[in-house]
C-alpha cells in the first residue's frame, strides 16, 4: 500500500512571519526530498511553489 | 493513474498554514488579487478529474460556494466532481458530491486508478497528513 499518496504540493507562499498558526508537517516520520517543479513571483508579494515527489 | 495535487493556499515563511480569525488570515485575506496567480489555480482546478476534502473543508464550502456565484471557485467546485471523507456524513447536499467513509489510503486508490490526470487534494490538514502517511 503507497502511503505517500501526494504527487504534488503547490504552495503559495505568503511574506509574512506568522508566528502562530497550524504547522503542515507535523510528526513528520522522516525526511524527503521534493523536486522543484516550478516558482513563479505574483505582483501581490505570493511566491507560488510547485514541487513534487520524485517517483 | 491519476496524480494527487494538495494546494496550500496560505503558508507563511515560517510554515504555518493561517488558522481563520488570526491576524495571518486577516493579512492574507487582505492582499490583494493578482489574475495570473488566480489563472493559475483556475486551470488547475478545472481540469481536475476530482476535488477531495475532509470533512470540515467540505461543509465549508458546501455551504458558502453554491451562493457565491461571484466568486471565481464557485461555478468549477458546484459542477465539479467532489468526494468528502467522513465516517459520520451520511448525506452530502452539495451538488456532485459523494462520501467516502472506508479507508483514506483505500478509497484514494479508487479515484486514482482508470484514468490521467489529477485529483485536487482541498484539505484540511487532517486529509493532507493522511494522504501523506504521516497519520
Amino acid at each position: 500500500m503507497r502511503l505517500d499518496l501526494i504527487d504534488e504540493f503547490r504552495a503559495d507562499l505568503h511574506p509574512y512571519v506568522a508566528g502562530e498558526g497550524t504547522r503542515l508537517f507535523d510528526d513528520v516520520p522522516k525526511s524527503y526530498q521534493l523536486d522543484l517543479v516550478s516558482s513563479t513571483p505574483f505582483s501581490n508579494g505570493i511566491v507560488g511553489l510547485h514541487h513534487r515527489r520524485p517517483r | 493513474m491519476r496524480k494527487l495535487i494538495a494546494w496550500v493556499f496560505m503558508y507563511s515563511l515560517d510554515g504555518l498554514l493561517a488558522d481563520e480569525g488570526t491576524e495571518y488570515w486577516q493579512f492574507c485575506f487582505g492582499l490583494p488579487g493578482d489574475p495570473v496567480e488566480l489563472e493559475q489555480k483556475l486551470d488547475v482546478f478545472r481540469s481536475a478529474y476530482a476535488h477531495i476534502m475532509g470533512r470540515v473543508s467540505y461543509e465549508a464550502m458546501a455551504v458558502a460556494l453554491p451562493a457565491a456565484i461571484d466568486h471565481p471557485f464557485s461555478g468549477i467546485m458546484n459542477a465539479g466532481r467532489k468526494v468528502v471523507f467522513s465516517r459520520t456524513l451520511t448525506t452530502a447536499e452539495w451538488a456532485n458530491t459523494t462520501i467516502a467513509a472506508g479507508d483514506t489510503t483505500e478509497e484514494i486508490d479508487k479515484l486514482r486508478r482508470g484514468g490521467d490526470g489529477h485529483i485536487v487534494v482541498w484539505g484540511g490538514v487532517s486529509l493532507w497528513r493522511r494522504s501523506c502517511g504521516l497519520t
